[in-house]
């Protein structure tokens, strides 16, 4: 954990008080907590890479900027045994899972909106840059070997993902009652040119309720 | 005593499988891609639970006494080491939790019917298994430890609590040769109460 859960609350809570005043004009956070939701969803487009939210339970697309994930009490379990990344095996840990657990978000990512052949190897890379607060991205093998794609402790994670794919991640959060930023970027080097396309750092925003 | 039913159960399912075998011309075989195995249906003018076998990938209904799921070599997974009620060290043939090319993804759903008439759970037991000599069946969460199912008594897993509308285990078969697993779900509908499915036999020839 690079920051205390309390700081991590206090400063997204500043933040939220500064944003909301301007933002008046502007639609609020929609919050949405249960179902399928690819959040890292990549599109390409006109020559660019875009970030989005694809919210499957609703059937809309979502600005990750407006867009609250809210973590429910529900996804509130231990660390088991092997997975010293999360914490002390037994301590309490709030995890989104990558299977479809009611009442929960369902959450992956998405590239079905980048077209192969485009890319070399048909492949991107995603990287999360940072996060406020006590946050790991993991997947999990048949027999519940993790791998750590994102480790808030350890910095920026990245991982490569094929294009036209979609995949389920594991979201572990340390601590509920705060706000969680993760800063994203998906990347990818054009087929023809060689350049490096980017969406920029995209900020994410989850709420772990207690 | 629930070694004993077990035991006496393993021997029904072997006289089933010996049964099945007789008809095996009829069977569909299943040897890849998404299935649903056991897919959960409610009829309430009847107050019935059913299994059924969902063939997502093949888009097809069936009856589980007629599917035979072929787990073929490319299933066949090597550990190191074992782990107490999941895995063998060495051979082990995988159902994988996420899709996998060429292999069997097999899972199980609520979607045909509303949970939260039932309680927001179904009961779900594994009541019959014939097993090849030394084979044991263990259906678990990769990502909690969670042993759903398990053919050996000692491993306290005859039977879950199903709260998913859909969900993938892994599945593993410790020995090559044939499988005969029979469930039978049951639940308490808020309005028509209890109720209890039939018991349905699922065969799986490994290796």
């Amino acid at each position: 954990m690079k920051r205390s859960a309390a700081t991590a609350v206090a400063a997204a809570a500043a933040v939220l008080a500064v944003a909301a005043p301007s933002a008046a004009q502007q639609t609020s956070f929609d919050i949405i907590d249960e179902g399928h939701v690819d959040v890292f969803g990549v599109a390409y487009e006109d020559g660019e890479l875009d970030l989005h939210i694809h919210d499957d339970e609703n059937g809309v697309e979502r600005d990750p900027g407006s867009t609250a994930l809210r973590v429910n009490p529900a996804a509130r379990t231990t660390v088991p045994a092997g997975y010293d990344f999360l914490g002390e095996e037994g301590d309490d840990v709030w995890i989104l899972p990558d299977t479809n657990v009611e009442g929960l978000l369902f959450a992956g990512w998405a590239t079905e909106e980048v077209p192969d052949g485009v890319f070399v190897d048909d492949t991107l890379t995603i990287t999360v840059h940072d996060a406020w607060g006590d946050v790991d991205l993991y997947t999990v093998d048949d027999f519940g070997d993790p791998t750590v794609l994102f480790d808030s402790a350890e910095g920026p994670g990245s991982w490569e993902v094929g294009t036209g794919g979609h995949g389920h991640l594991n979201w572990a959060f340390g601590e509920a009652g705060g706000w969680y930023k993760l800063t994203v970027e998906a990347e990818g080097v054009l087929e023809d040119t060689n350049q490096t396309v980017s969406t920029g750092e995209v900020d994410y925003w989850f709420y772990v309720a207690c | 005593m629930r070694t004993n039913a077990i035991k006496a159960g393993a021997v029904l399912g072997a006289v089933a499988a010996l049964l099945f075998a007789g008809q095996a011309q009829a069977a569909t075989t299943i040897s890849s891609g998404h299935v649903d195995a056991l897919a959960f249906t409610y009829d309430d003018t009847a107050n019935a639970l059913g299994i059924e076998v969902h063939d997502e990938t093949g888009n097809a209904v069936y009856d589980p006494a007629d599917v035979l799921f072929d787990v073929h070599s490319g299933h066949l997974v090597n550990r190191p080491g074992a782990d107490a009620c999941k895995f063998d060290a060495g051979d082990n043939w995988v159902l994988p939790r996420t899709e996998t090319a060429g292999l069997i993804w097999a899972g199980w759903s609520t979607e045909e019917l509303d949970l939260a008439d039932f309680g927001g759970s179904l009961q779900v037991e594994l009541v019959d298994a014939a097993t090849p000599t030394g084979g044991n069946v263990s259906v678990f969460d990769a990502t909690t430890g969670a042993v759903r199912f398990h053919t050996d008594p000692a491993c306290n897993a005859s039977g879950t609590a199903v709260t998913e509308s859909h969900h993938h285990p892994t599945w593993v078969f410790t020995e090559p040769g044939t499988y005969a697993l029979t469930f039978q779900a049951s639940g308490t509908h808020a309005v028509d109460g209890a109720v209890t499915s039939a018991e349905v036999t699922y065969t799986f020839d490994v290796g």
